[in-house]
């Protein structure tokens, strides 16, 4: 008796459900009679593998004996199917790209079964972090697949993958990985902790985890390193340090990370560590170069013209001789021009971009010297600053470089070097203060780390590098190191 | 109390320490310690040098007896807690005094040297949120800035070297031509460019096993006495002694004979390099006077810096022209004079009778 109000409910319910899913335009219906009674099928069209659908459950449904639905998912080729007679949750796994089979007159009655449209990019080779040598594969969107890629790299059961859900409507995976022994647990405890507070509606990016879990989210610096390779990802595993996994986003973050890891690129460590270091100074040479070259410009030429000897000072005037602005205007004007060129570039598609940086450049700068509104050496100064903040390995911190310059260059031409030695000083204090997931972001230099030095602002050859950074606090200190025997003839 | 992520390594003490000595006095302490000694004067440095050594021994003495070892237990547990707070409030008005002077004397270098006609305000107004901004948050922020305070001008080390190309040996011989009196009495000129250690005794609980760090101590204050020690010898070399009296800034000038393809005028660039040795004596004082301030009377820190660093403002827009900084600098040195030999010492004494009194008596 019990049994059976209880089946009348079931089946007021589910025509109650088809009626409601019936207003839906992408849902389809099939109904077929069976000896046990009418069996219905449902879906959502654009949420499902049509193909799976008709190659696997069809035929299945109509050739096989089942008295109930319990036989039927031992004949599905599918995990993760579901009984229920849940009505109410139904639609909800409609949109989740299952299918629904149900059966009326036997409990469970509902039969759920996923069929998830696998559409994702390909592996395909690294374009921001390109290297000529070396792996050239770079993630995709999908979570799986890089999880997959770093496996490859790293097949050990250590590996440690926390997964957590993050987004309040997105609910987006995201996959905290280390390896146990080796990472520290503060700093994975850390990462996990932070992103479980994060509170927000929607995770498109890495970068949004990036955003939220800064531990100072009002600087400019970024302090979580991001990379698209898989390749790097697993060689800085090995060092303790942090991955962080994002479903939907091709980059993947690194925690805690040092100011001077955002200058390394991941191609120093494919080259002999005497090339490698050269490259890697010549890097950090041009950032001071970039962020300092037309402050100095303007502190110079605005306060102290007497520090520069009479030889130059004579190709400096010659140049200057026909521009009507002072030296702050002429400077704001054309990093104005090259920021702009920069973030037109930018924003149009790759082949349009290139021709309006070759027009944009050539013709303007040409034309802006020519009719004398800034001067020639301050054209060469501005475009060598810009290059060299393209030398950048990460994105996220050339743009950093490019903004700082701004308030240097609009302080020295009030106070000139004095200035530029405050805002220095200035950014100095910052980063000192700054952390990344709580270690310090100035390491090495300050917590002064003599040990770390081996891969900081020059790359030591393998042999040398036999300790972890101490930056992470590593559980595992010591590491083996290339090779015992070649220990003192040091690398190729 | 302290939390172990704030407390920085034993090694730090050597650059805290430095840092603090090493500072505006670089410039010009030259033609000033001759006053007694003439071209002997650099042999008076390095006795300076030792005597302030003894004044450190004497410091670490004091704080390693005492758990939360700083000036304000010493002198709470020395004098009790009215006595003890007063003489901890003087200390605190001491490095307050002790920031003014230095920050003063680089404002008047930088209207002597580069712009005459600086708005001491409007530039204060540049500098005071850099100092509250270091000030404010961790210690570890004091001592990076005491660090790098120390490794990066240490370039303009190599810069001194120039001039040793002009040197005339003659201007320093013959060695050891003066009284050891009158070397004292120059070593006591040179004792005050030595002074900003006393900084030590408010940090030194920040300092992971604090006991052991002495010798670190002792290294800062032996690099500081190389340094000006060289210095001096350098200037003594390169200048004679009358020419010391008529300049001011023999380290400037001894700078401005410098000169590369691409730079005249070094000591444009040395002043600029020299914020950097300025900075961490500034943030260190001010640091120091806010931390005594805090823990004497229980107030909040980012309140007690707001408002030692108005005060510092104030002040320091107040005094003007070389009459004005010339009594900054001569008051600061005497009260520091007194206050490390005299006082420090005296206070050695009480401090060991008290301890051993109570020692009996428990």
């Amino acid at each position: 008796m019990n049994k059976k109000t209880s089946q009348k409910k079931i089946q007021r319910d589910f025509e109650k459900l088809l009626r409601e899913l019936k207003q839906k335009d992408a849902f389809i219906h099939y109904q077929r009679e069976h000896e046990t009674g009418p069996i219905h099928l449902g879906y959502l069209k654009t949420a499902i593998d049509t193909d799976k659908l008709e190659k696997y459950i069809m035929p299945r449904l109509q050739e096989y004996m089942y008295q109930n639905l319990n036989e039927l998912k031992d004949h599905i080729p599918f995990t993760k199917t579901e009984l229920t007679d849940d009505a109410d949750q139904i639609p909800d796994k409609l949109v989740k790209s299952f299918v629904f089979i149900y059966m009326a007159n036997v409990s469970p009655s509902y039969l759920l079964i996923p069929l998830p449209l696998d559409e994702k990019r390909q592996v395909s080779v690294p374009e921001v972090e390109f290297s000529v040598v070396g792996p050239k594969e770079a993630f995709v969107e999908d979570i799986d697949t890089n999880l997959n890629l770093v496996r490859k790299r790293l097949a050990i059961p250590e590996l440690n993958v926390k997964k957590l859900r993050v987004g309040t409507i997105t609910k987006t995976d995201v996959a905290v990985v280390s390896i146990a022994g080796i990472a520290d647990e503060d700093n994975v405890k850390t990462a996990v902790q932070r992103i479980k507070d994060v509170d927000i509606d929607q995770v498109v990016d890495s970068s949004f985890i990036q955003q939220t879990i800064a531990d100072n989210k009002n600087s400019p610096f970024p302090q979580l390193l991001d990379t698209e390779r898989p390749d790097r990802i697993a060689s800085i595993l090995v060092e303790g340090k942090v991955a962080i996994f994002v479903n939907g986003s091709p980059h993947v973050l690194l925690g805690p990370t040092t100011l001077i890891e955002f200058f390394s690129a991941f191609e120093d460590y494919f080259l002999n560590w005497l090339t490698a270091s050269s490259f890697r100074l010549i890097r950090l040479i041009a950032v001071f170069f970039s962020i300092l070259i037309t402050p100095l410009y303007v502190a110079v030429l605005t306060h102290h013209f007497e520090i520069v000897p009479q030889t130059m000072l004579t190709t400096l005037v010659n140049s200057r001789m026909q521009v009507p602005f002072p030296p702050i205007i002429e400077a704001l004007v054309l990093e104005f021009a090259i920021e702009l060129l920069r973030e037109a570039g930018a924003r149009l598609p790759t082949k349009i971009g290139q021709t309006i940086g070759i027009v944009g450049g050539i013709v303007i700068g040409t034309a802006a010297v020519e009719a004398g509104i800034t001067s020639n050496v301050l054209l060469i100064l501005v475009a060598l600053a810009a290059l060299g903040s393209f030398t950048t390995p990460v994105y996220k911190m050339s743009n950093t470089i490019r903004l700082i310059r701004f308030p240097l260059i609009i302080v020295a031409s009030v106070y000139g070097l004095i200035g530029l030695a405050i805002s220095i000083a200035y950014i100095m204090v910052h980063l000192l203060r700054l952390t990344s997931l709580g270690r310090p972001f100035f390491a090495p230099i300050f917590p002064f780390r003599f040990a770390d030095f081996k891969d900081a602002l020059i790359r030591l050859p393998f042999s040398m590098q036999n300790k972890r950074p101490f930056q992470v606090r590593p559980s595992k200190v010591k590491r083996p190191v290339a090779n015992e025997n070649d220990k003192l003839r040091d690398s190729r | 109390m302290i939390s172990l992520d704030d407390k920085v390594s034993g090694l730090m003490v050597l650059f805290l320490i430095s840092a603090s000595q090493l500072g505006v006095g670089v410039l010009g302490f030259q033609s000033i310690i001759n006053k007694y000694a003439g071209h002997d004067a650099w042999i008076s440095v390095m006795i300076a040098g030792i005597a302030v050594s003894g004044v450190i021994w004497l410091m670490y003495q004091m704080l390693k007896n005492d758990e939360k070892g700083d000036i304000v237990a010493i002198h709470e547990f020395t004098y009790g807690k009215w006595l003890g707070n007063f003489l901890t409030t003087l200390f605190a008005i001491y490095l307050l005094l002790m920031a003014i002077v230095v920050l003063r004397t680089y404002i008047e270098i930088i209207q002597v040297w580069i712009f005459p006609h600086l708005k001491v305000w409007a530039f204060l107004l540049l500098l005071i949120p850099l100092f509250y901004y270091t000030i404010s948050d961790q210690f570890r922020t004091v001592v990076g800035v005491c660090f790098l305070g120390v490794v990066y001008p240490a370039i303009l080390n190599l810069a001194l070297f120039f001039s040793v190309q002009y040197a005339d040996i003659d201007n320093i011989l013959p060695i050891l031509d003066h009284t050891i009196t009158e070397l004292l009495q120059s070593s006591s000129l040179a004792v005050l460019d030595f002074m900003g250690f006393s900084a030590l005794l408010v940090f030194y609980p920040f300092i992971r096993e604090a006991g052991k760090s002495q010798k670190y101590a002792h290294y800062g204050n032996l690099y500081t006495t190389l340094v000006y020690t060289a210095v001096c010898l350098i200037s003594y070399l390169y200048y004679n002694q009358s020419e010391l009296d008529s300049v001011i800034w023999a380290s400037l000038g001894l700078w401005k004979i410098i000169e590369m393809p691409f730079l005249e005028r070094f000591e444009y660039f040395g002043i600029a390099t020299l914020f950097f040795m300025i900075l961490p004596n500034v943030v260190l004082y001010m640091w120091a006077a806010t931390r005594t301030v805090t823990r004497t009377f229980g107030f909040d820190h980012k309140k007690v810096a707001l408002v030692l660093l108005g005060i510092l403002f104030i002040t320091s827009a107040i005094f003007t022209g070389r009459e004005g900084v010339n009594l900054l600098n001569d008051s600061a040195s005497r009260i520091g004079l007194v206050f490390l030999f005299i006082y420090i010492p005296v206070l050695f004494v009480i401090n060991f009778i008290c301890r051993k009194v109570r020692k009996n008596v428990s």
